[in-house]
């Protein structure tokens, strides 16, 4: 009897089960592609992201700045990492009181570092001082040290989210999700609009909150990343296990036998993956077609070290406009992704425009009216514009 | 079948020697010493283990070892299945040299450069590591046993059979396959062929008890745009994109919840309790920045600085304690259990496509209507493909890659 009701039902409503959330591979993608628009500013500019490429001598083309986009992940990754890395160690050794690599190496041997971690961090996890700062005339206001401190504190919040996910701290996740909302709030138009992960994390943000029950989220919690391996950092967002699957399908697609691959070989693809790696475990075979080999990253980062100490980047000049690469250069600002962030979602429309969306006229069911405007000039936009005309 | 690609998962050449080992000693040591310099222990060995002096290869013992090696053959018509993930070990193999037998008398010697020379030498040598020709040599033994086993009868297949699933895996091409048949090192290429079938339909059947098993499972899935490109190509036969989806279920085994979840369990009508301060970061959130930007700073200078941060010293003479974060949720070690379903050739960027897609699923895991009345899957992917979930099914739009 249930059966045949079901059948009667409209297809939202045999379809009511489906809960879609979204996965974390992509969400931390977005947001590395908002850090990286928040920090682009000029080509030529001492700071910008651009300029640090080139410093060591990595190429530009993984970044689209035409789109803002990261296209190339793990290049992207790495670099921010090692950019990362570079102005903590600036900070650090400020704080030490010198100005050279060396110098670190010296004064870390000498004197108690946990003292020294204890002050630099006190320094830079306030994540409104930016904020603060940029509410001083411009007198006072040191836009070289603002633009590091920037980039500093979303190294660090970025950085967590990376870690946690390897090594599965669910808890840590969800405190990051809480700075990647109020991050992608910020009204900003040289930062984009990124409008669908803005809305999407405010939905994350209320699932987690309230819309969830508490077993339903701590489920989540337990799920939103899986561990092929079985090892103790080999924990990574379930979409990007998708994208492995991807990759394995496609090395293993024959259009020629389609159907083959559909029904027999597509099945079983990450088993074959394993199959693999176990049998090159236990022989001991040289594995060839690796191309990847770890690469120290202790060049780049001393450059960019060294280059933060000679401009002296972490000392707070006031009126300090310009570097002395170029001095008629003026440096500009990158954006504060945190201060205005937090300055919309306190008017109150974040949160308000969420609810009126979700519960305009859809009691919980399945509906169209959430979505949120597209991109001005985005292909998507212009695909639902004509469909829906 | 199942029993070849649960093998090989977890394949080890060890499993293989010991197999022989339990069933004929003399046999293993009788090639060991065959794959040593020192032929004339081989002899010497053999002889005296049987009580004389001639005839030192015995026609019953390699029958016998035949014969029980088939005990642990791939019958690849009787296939059965059991692909949860939770067999496959992951990690080093214990110590290779706690068994007792043949091993004790098994030592390495690394100083030597040839690999056949060194396979029985050293008796006396207790080392628990062996070296990595002492490794090699005992899998050509193996190899050889094995071999000779499928050639007196190719139900004796074990390590055949995985090699051949290796080859497969390996995307060795059907030509040397049938060569490494030939030479008794692999099973033919029709063989794995039949085992592919069988491991597919043992898949099948786990993705339509998953549900059963496992009800809080999740599901996941992406586009997959492949440009085909066609063999011989003809008017109607032309290359061209495909745009097909990937899609797998799965479930992390020590989560807590052991039940499907109903609609009770995601009431979008709690979103009106949602407020400003729940956006905005508190105490606790400060809290944890302060211990994000400790933890940051501290494996920043241990990557760099690392020697010289030994070197500090208290006035104790100890060394500082490391920075370490405090855990907030951290899962459990654990291996998840992952099936991928059957390739669909659908696109996830047409929203009534995407409705096809998620029956499918459905009907892939044997859940019916009356299964998912006011019940609720998590269903996962990138931002694309969990915005078509969200449409309407009867809309039917075309909506293309937006990331």
């Amino acid at each position: 009897m249930a059966a045949r009701e079901l059948e009667e039902n409209t297809p939202e409503e045999q379809l009511a089960y489906v809960e879609p959330i979204t996965g974390l591979f992509h969400y931390g993608w977005a947001i590395l592609s908002l850090i990286f628009r928040s920090h682009e500013r000029r080509n030529d500019e001492f700071g910008s992201l651009v300029y640090w490429m080139n410093w060591i001598k990595r190429r530009t083309n993984m970044w689209d700045p035409t789109k803002g986009r990261v296209v190339e992940f793990g290049k992207c990754n790495s670099f921010f990492n090692h950019l990362t890395d570079a102005h903590l160690l600036a900070a650090v050794a400020v704080e030490l009181g010198v100005d050279s690599w060396n110098g670190i190496q010296e004064k870390l041997a000498s004197e108690n570092w946990r003292k020294t971690i204890e002050a630099v961090s006190k320094r830079v996890s306030n994540p409104g001082l930016v904020f603060s700062w940029r509410q001083e005339t411009n007198e006072t206001r040191d836009v070289v040290h603002e633009n590091a401190m920037l980039l500093l504190q979303q190294g660090l919040i970025y950085r967590r989210f990376s870690q946690a996910t390897r090594v599965g701290d669910t808890g840590w996740i969800q405190h990051c999700l809480k700075f990647f909302t109020i991050w992608l709030q910020n009204d900003d138009p040289k930062c984009g609009t990124l409008s669908n992960y803005r809305a999407e994390s405010v939905h994350i943000m209320a699932c987690l909150t309230h819309i969830w029950s508490d077993d339903f989220r701590t489920h989540w919690l337990e799920n939103c990343l899986v561990n092929p391996s079985g090892s103790r950092k080999g924990w990574m967002p379930d979409d990007q296990y998708g994208e492995l699957v991807v990759r394995e399908m496609k090395d293993k697609f024959s259009a020629v036998n389609a159907n083959h691959f559909r029904n027999i070989m597509s099945r079983q693809v990450m088993f074959n993956r394993e199959v693999r790696e176990s049998i090159y475990r236990d022989i001991g075979a040289t594995e060839h077609y690796q191309h990847s080999s770890a690469v120290t990253a202790v060049p780049d980062v001393k450059s960019l070290t060294e280059k933060l100490l000679r401009e002296r980047v972490f000392h707070r000049t006031p009126g300090r406009t310009h570097c002395s690469d170029d001095a008629r250069l003026l440096i500009t600002s990158s954006i504060d992704i945190f201060g205005l962030g937090c300055a919309k979602i306190a008017t109150g429309f974040t949160a308000e425009n969420y609810k009126d969306s979700k519960l305009k006229d859809n009691d919980g069911k399945r509906s169209v009216d959430h979505v949120e405007e597209p991109e001005e000039g985005s292909e998507l936009g212009e695909t639902l514009r004509m469909e829906l005309d | 079948m199942l029993q070849a690609f649960r093998c090989e998962n977890t394949f080890k050449f060890r499993d293989i020697e010991n197999k022989i080992k339990s069933k004929a000693p003399y046999l293993l040591e009788l090639f060991q010493q065959l794959a040593s310099r020192q032929r004339n222990l081989m002899y010497d060995t053999a002889a005296k283990r049987r009580g004389d002096t001639d005839d030192w290869v015995d026609e019953e013992i390699l029958d016998d070892t035949t014969m029980d090696v088939d005990e642990g053959n791939m019958e690849f018509s009787d296939a059965y299945g059991d692909t949860e993930a939770d067999h496959i070990t992951v990690g080093i193999q214990p110590g290779l040299t706690e068994e007792a037998g043949v091993e004790s008398c098994i030592s390495g010697d690394t100083s030597k450069d040839d690999n056949m020379s060194d396979c029985t030498s050293e008796v006396g040598d207790k080392r628990n590591i062996l070296s990595r020709n002492v490794k090699r040599c005992r899998r050509l033994v193996t190899t050889a046993i094995s071999a000779l086993c499928y050639s007196r009868s190719t139900n004796s297949n074990l390590l055949q059979a995985q090699m051949g699933h290796y080859f497969l895996c390996a995307r060795t091409p059907k030509r040397p396959v049938e060569i490494a048949h030939q030479l008794g090192i692999s099973v033919s290429y029709s063989s794995i062929a039949k085992a592919l079938e069988a491991i597919a339909k043992s898949v099948k059947e786990h993705v339509r008890k998953f549900a059963k098993q496992w009800p809080a499972f999740f599901i996941s899935f992406d586009n997959m745009n492949i440009f085909a490109r066609k063999k011989g190509e003809r008017l109607q036969n032309q290359g061209g994109m495909l745009n097909l989806t990937s899609a797998w279920l799965g479930i992390n085994p020590e989560s807590s919840s052991k039940r499907m979840f109903t609609s009770a369990d995601v009431d979008i009508s709690r979103a009106s309790r949602l407020q400003t301060s729940d956006l905005l970061p508190n105490e606790t959130n400060l809290r944890r920045n302060l211990s994000t930007s400790q933890y940051g700073l501290y494996s920043t200078l241990r990557t760099y600085f690392g020697d010289q941060m030994s070197v500090f010293l208290r006035r104790d003479g100890s060394q500082l304690k490391p920075v370490v974060i405090a855990k907030i949720k951290l899962l459990p070690q654990q291996k998840s259990i992952m099936y991928t379903f059957p390739c669909f050739d659908k696109n996830e960027a047409i929203i009534s496509e995407v409705t096809e897609i998620l029956q499918s699923m459905m009907k892939q895991m044997d859940l019916k209507g009356v299964d998912l009345v006011d019940k609720k899957v998590m269903h996962k992917g990138d931002l694309l493909t969990v915005r078509n979930m969200g449409y309407s099914p009867s809309l039917n739009i075309s909506s293309p890659v937006m990331e």
